[in-house]
């Protein structure tokens, strides 16, 4: 029995080493094969590695946006500039509560924002939180311990496997072709402070009707995240509000349990749903898809933020 | 519990160490152990239906105690029939109740006649098709005087819900299994070292080479009305080493676990697509279920006694029952049909039993003829598994029309070709490894096993980076727990 135990040891550990040895390679190999096995999306959508890159030079400032790609298209950060808010947008492309959490905890104390809005879309609310790990993960200049964290609360094999690729990448290699990804694409344009605008107006053929989404299931891990987040938000002496941003209204009536919904957020803390407040945004010309709005739909939509809802509170 | 989970990789070590180091010394409380942590092993998907379990090892136990103390024959058939029809009810109400329902409407409905009745919402029982045969194997065995019944309960009832084969099998004869739950089971350190190794391909099986699989078949079958004929022969390739990759892989698995609580179970598997004809593939697939068949229905109903007619009879009785078995929807019986078509050439001629041995034995390669024969025997399979696979059976008839239709000669498309082609790839290495081990209980049994220790650890540790590598976080459960 002693000398079964310890081969499986011995075993064990040899193929721990050769597998952390395989996903270097393959994982370097894959950057030009781009196959599904190891996911390390650098740059990739929603431009995450220049908006953690530039989240490190940043410090205390007025509001911190956090959320989805609802968010970093969402929240335009040079017409806050122009109201006199200094802001930063950490929204990351599917970021869940999960995420938002060990971002706002990595990086509260340097940015010590006064005011949080942080972007609850229920569709991350169900989500486990696989693909935003995963680009947060990859594109972290400098790993910590939160990202561990991370990993271990999300308990997922393609995030473990970026996360391995990763630590041993980052201990190896420099990562120098980091430098392009500021660069448009996809008629994607970064802009300082993370908020990613849309360059060409997509004519998106709108569906004229979505089927009917019944109620959805809530990740209970994904409400104790938001509990956290009020929680961080508040130790830190930070307002937070949650936001439900707009949606195209087509897609938006889909969701069968939207009042359901909005009544859970309203017992955590302000809570302010764009999508029941009367924003004149027309689907066709203020949406390029069903859940993003364009370039002219994200002026209106800052501008009624900062008019409407801020002015009372501005620093 | 799934086998390939993380569940798993911590209930097998926690077992295996109260096994050995805990209750070794005592059977009963070997067997104990055993009954429990199978219950809760299968308590993990929905302990509800362990009653449905403990309710049939109650019912089988006592009838096997029946048949001991009973010699009248007219009693003992009484005895038989109560196993059968309560081992058979469950199965039927659970698996088939909503089947039959719709068809016996649907048959009214063609003669004008309406009938109201509502379809129950059932929950399959895992693996529910494969203890009600192992049970029922034991009260068979009984009654035929072909095995003492057992007095210990505990025992029993380790037998009917032992975890590695509980869910998917392989379906064990109690003349094989039982009486190895009579005997204190000691430590064998090649026995375990074996176990693991058939644990590592097995996982290999499943998880690089089914689950990958399975997301192609899934995409093509799925979107089968748009995808052209070359990209449907592709999916029903995929789909062709799907199936063989997840089930011959848990049964490597579950052989495997047995092998380290030092119990010997049937080989489930023998390298099946290396078969010469389909009477040779059926020797090789799912050996358990085949051979469950061959003695408790193909014998029975006269089996190869009598005119050829009477074996063209009892070969379609077999292979109609195996399709319905495997679920109930037409085309599993299409499936099973097709099979017993196959065979009808081999039986008009006698020649089913032609190719007994293992295909090019002794020597590296086949020769020219056993390659074609090889070749055929594939694609009449892959052909049957589209019936397998499909929804209903006018989606496997567009299905098969699609291929023969004049896209067949256009270029493949669907999503993912870059990961698709790494797959076919890893499918070269997976046949050439189990063509060198062809002759095993496992294809890397022996594998390496002249060449230096470190050659062979290094050959282990590929085979779990790639298994890391390849796993999905949103692999599809093992195809035949849902039979």
């Amino acid at each position: 029995m002693k000398k079964f135990i310890l081969k499986i040891i011995f075993v064990s550990l040899f193929s721990i080493c050769i597998t952390i040895v395989g996903l270097l390679l393959y994982g370097n190999l894959n950057y030009y094969l781009k196959t599904s096995f190891l996911k390390y999306p650098i740059g990739g959508y929603g431009h995450t590695y220049s908006r953690l890159d530039e989240v490190e030079h940043v410090k205390n400032i007025d509001i911190l946006f956090l959320g989805s790609s609802h968010t970093y298209r969402g929240f335009d950060t040079r017409i806050f500039r122009n109201f006199g808010y200094n802001v930063f947008n950490l929204g990351s492309s599917a970021q869940t509560p999960i995420q938002t959490k060990y971002l706002l905890k990595k990086h509260i104390k340097q940015l010590n924002p006064k005011i949080i809005i942080f972007d609850v879309y229920h569709k991350t609310l169900s989500s486990k939180g696989v693909e935003s790990a995963i680009d947060i993960i990859s594109n972290t200049k400098n790993l910590s311990l939160y990202e561990l964290k991370m990993s271990l609360e999300i308990c997922d094999i393609d995030v473990f496997k970026t996360f391995c690729f990763a630590v041993v990448k980052k201990f190896f290699f420099q990562e120098d072709y980091f430098e392009k990804t500021y660069k448009i694409h996809d008629n994607d344009k970064y802009v300082i402070g993370g908020f990613v605008e849309k360059l060409a107006f997509v004519d998106h053929k709108f569906q004229s009707v979505f089927p009917k989404i019944p109620e959805n299931q809530l990740s209970k891990k994904q409400l104790s995240a938001i509990d956290e987040i009020i929680n961080i938000s508040k130790s830190n002496n930070a307002e937070i509000i949650l936001v439900n941003t707009p949606l195209n209204k087509q897609y938006n009536t889909s969701y069968e349990f939207n009042n359901y919904f909005d009544s859970l957020m309203n017992t955590k803390t302000e809570y302010i749903n764009f999508n029941n407040l009367n924003l004149s945004l027309n689907d066709t010309i203020h949406f390029y898809d069903k859940d993003h709005l364009s370039q002219k739909g994200v002026e209106l939509f800052n501008k009624f933020l900062i008019e409407k809802k801020l002015n009372f509170s501005k620093p | 519990m799934l086998f390939n989970s993380i569940d798993f990789a911590i209930f097998l070590p926690i077992v295996f160490i109260l096994y050995w180091f805990v209750v070794q010394y005592n059977l009963k409380r070997q067997n104990a152990l055993i009954v429990l942590a199978s219950y809760v092993f299968y308590g993990w998907w929905d302990w509800r239906f362990l009653t449905l379990i403990l309710f049939s090892t109650i019912v089988d136990f006592s009838i096997g105690q029946k048949l001991r103390h009973e010699n009248q024959k007219s009693k003992r058939k009484v005895f038989l029939w109560t196993s059968i029809i309560v081992n058979l009810g469950f199965l039927g109400f659970f698996k088939y109740y909503n089947f039959f329902l719709e068809n016996f409407i649907n048959a009214f409905s063609l003669f004008g006649m309406t009938i109201n009745a509502n379809s129950l919402n059932i929950i399959l029982p895992v693996g529910i098709s494969f203890y009600t045969f192992q049970t029922l194997s034991y009260t068979i065995d009984v009654y035929k005087n072909k095995l003492e019944p057992t007095e210990d309960f505990i025992a029993f009832s380790a037998f009917v819900c032992f975890f590695p084969q509980l869910v998917a099998g392989p379906i064990e004869r109690a003349t094989n299994l039982l009486p190895q739950f009579l005997y204190k089971r000691t430590f064998e350190y090649h026995k375990a070292v074996d176990g693991m190794r058939q644990i590592l391909w097995g996982l290999f099986k499943k998880i690089v080479i089914a689950d990958n699989c399975a997301e192609f078949a899934n995409q093509i079958f799925s979107n089968s009305a748009n995808m052209n004929g070359s990209t449907l022969l592709i999916g029903a390739i995929f789909f062709t080493f799907q199936i063989y990759g997840d089930f011959s892989g848990y049964s490597d698995i579950a052989i495997g676990t047995s092998r380290l609580f030092g119990f010997d179970l049937k080989q489930n598997f023998a390298t099946p697509y290396f078969s010469r004809d389909i009477a040779e593939f059926w020797r090789r697939w799912h050996i358990s279920l085949s051979t469950w068949f061959r003695d408790y229905l193909y014998i029975p109903l006269g089996g190869s006694r009598g005119g050829t007619w009477m074996k063209v009879r009892n070969t379609f009785a077999i292979f109609l029952v195996s399709g319905f078995w495997h679920g109930a929807n037409w085309t599993f019986i299409i499936w099973g049909a097709l099979n017993a078509i196959y065979f009808l050439p081999l039986i008009l001629t006698s020649s089913n039993r032609k190719n007994i041995g293992v295909v090019a034995g002794g020597k590296l390669l086949p020769s020219f003829r056993d390659l074609i024969a090889m070749l055929t025997t594939f694609i009449l399979t892959v052909f049957a598994w589209i019936f397998f696979r499909a929804e209903n059976v006018s989606h496997a008839f567009n299905y098969i029309r699609g291929i023969f239709s004049d896209t067949i000669i256009t270029k493949p498309s669907f999503d993912g070709k870059w990961d698709a082609s790494i797959i076919l790839c890893l499918i070269i290495i997976f046949l050439f490894i189990e063509w060198l081990g062809r002759k095993e209980q496992f294809a890397i049994q022996k594998f390496l096993i002249n060449a230096p220790s470190f050659s062979r650890t290094l050959f282990y540790g590929v085979l779990f980076f790639m298994i890391v590598l390849f796993y999905k976080s949103n692999a599809a459960e093992f195809i035949y727990f849902q039979f």
